[in-house]
């Protein structure tokens, strides 16, 4: 249990992203550490619905490994002039499997955002489901532009961001972390207090 | 002839072109540029150019190669994953409404400040 457990740890990072874009619109999303890599690629549909394929592996966790189908769904968005807030529900499903066993996962998520050239906040709740098992975790998210760009210019975020998982020892996991977004190019660097760090970059057309 | 002919068909042509303003609210990001981008470039020559996104304004410029209507800029705007609120046509002025005319001079002369 503790090797799937460490394995959760990691993969709200990867959906606390916009899982859907606009019509027609591919993401491929991956966040690499020393011992993790975790990508997606997602395929929206139309302004309210993506297909996703996901896989992730951990070297430190017993070569874990899963790959995962899902589908996202766009449950309401509201669009003020100068900002705009989204929920979206989530269902992945797939096979996972380590050195000592494998078996059939299942991921549902519902998250919800609001952002505007400023500010930014996420929240997420998610639910894992495994062996029969049912674990949450809950997550959140603060960021702020120290500067507003325009368009084709290098916008900065400063982001902080808040894990809290049931099953490790009710421990809050704080990460800090910086985000660049430069056309359809954005990157993400940051560690959290375990000492975990990492890069993420997603890029979408 | 030819000489006379060609010129006469890219003057005709660039005749039908236009350049249209959309109000879109809620555009925050880079990611709004790039979505407005891909669903106008069927309708542009070249989207990077030809598709130009103030996010301070919340409007999306557009200098389309044919006309275009107003159901079919609704659309795609609502494909990017928001919503036209006003359109204004700026070498179309029989379809502008007055409502669209007082906003197109209010940005007229913020404009005009700038500079």
């Amino acid at each position: 249990m503790k090797r799937i457990i460490i394995a959760i740890i990691f993969i709200p990072t990867l959906l606390l992203a916009h899982p859907v874009i606009y019509k027609d619109g591919w993401v491929y999303w991956g966040s690499f550490g020393p011992d993790m890599n975790t990508q997606r690629v997602s395929y929206t549909l139309d302004p309210k619905f993506s297909l996703e394929t996901n896989t992730s592996w951990y070297q430190n966790n017993n070569e874990y490994r899963d790959y995962m189908l899902g589908a996202n769904y766009l449950v309401k968005r509201w669009l003020n002039n100068d900002s705009q807030g989204n929920i979206y529900a989530s269902y992945h499903a797939g096979y996972f499997k380590d050195l000592n066993t494998d078996g059939f996962a299942q991921h549902l998520m519902l998250m919800g955002d609001w952002e505007s050239r400023r500010l930014y906040t996420a929240g997420s709740v998610m639910s894992f489901l495994y062996d029969d098992k049912e674990e949450f975790k809950y997550s959140y998210r603060f960021g702020f532009a120290p500067f507003v760009a325009g368009m084709n210019t290098l916008q900065n975020w400063v982001i902080l961001k808040l894990d809290y998982f049931e099953a490790q020892n009710k421990n809050l996991l704080v990460t800090p972390m910086m985000r660049f977004f430069y056309k359809n190019v954005l990157w993400e660097i940051g560690a959290n207090t375990q000492g975990d760090y990492f890069l993420t970059l997603m890029t979408h057309y | 002839m030819i000489k006379v002919i060609i010129p006469l068909f890219f003057i005709a042509f660039s005749l039908k072109a236009e350049t249209i303003k959309v109000h879109v609210p809620g555009m925050v990001c880079q990611m709004c540029v790039q979505g407005m981008q891909k669903q106008f470039k069927s309708a542009v020559n070249n989207a990077e150019t030809d598709v130009q996104v103030d996010l301070d304004k919340k409007i999306v410029t557009v200098k389309t190669k044919a006309p275009i209507t107003d159901e079919d800029i609704k659309k795609r705007v609502q494909n990017a994953g928001y919503n036209a609120e006003e359109i204004v046509r700026i070498n179309k002025l029989p379809t502008i409404k007055p409502k669209e005319v007082k906003s197109l001079k209010s940005e007229k002369i913020q404009l005009k400040k700038v500079n």
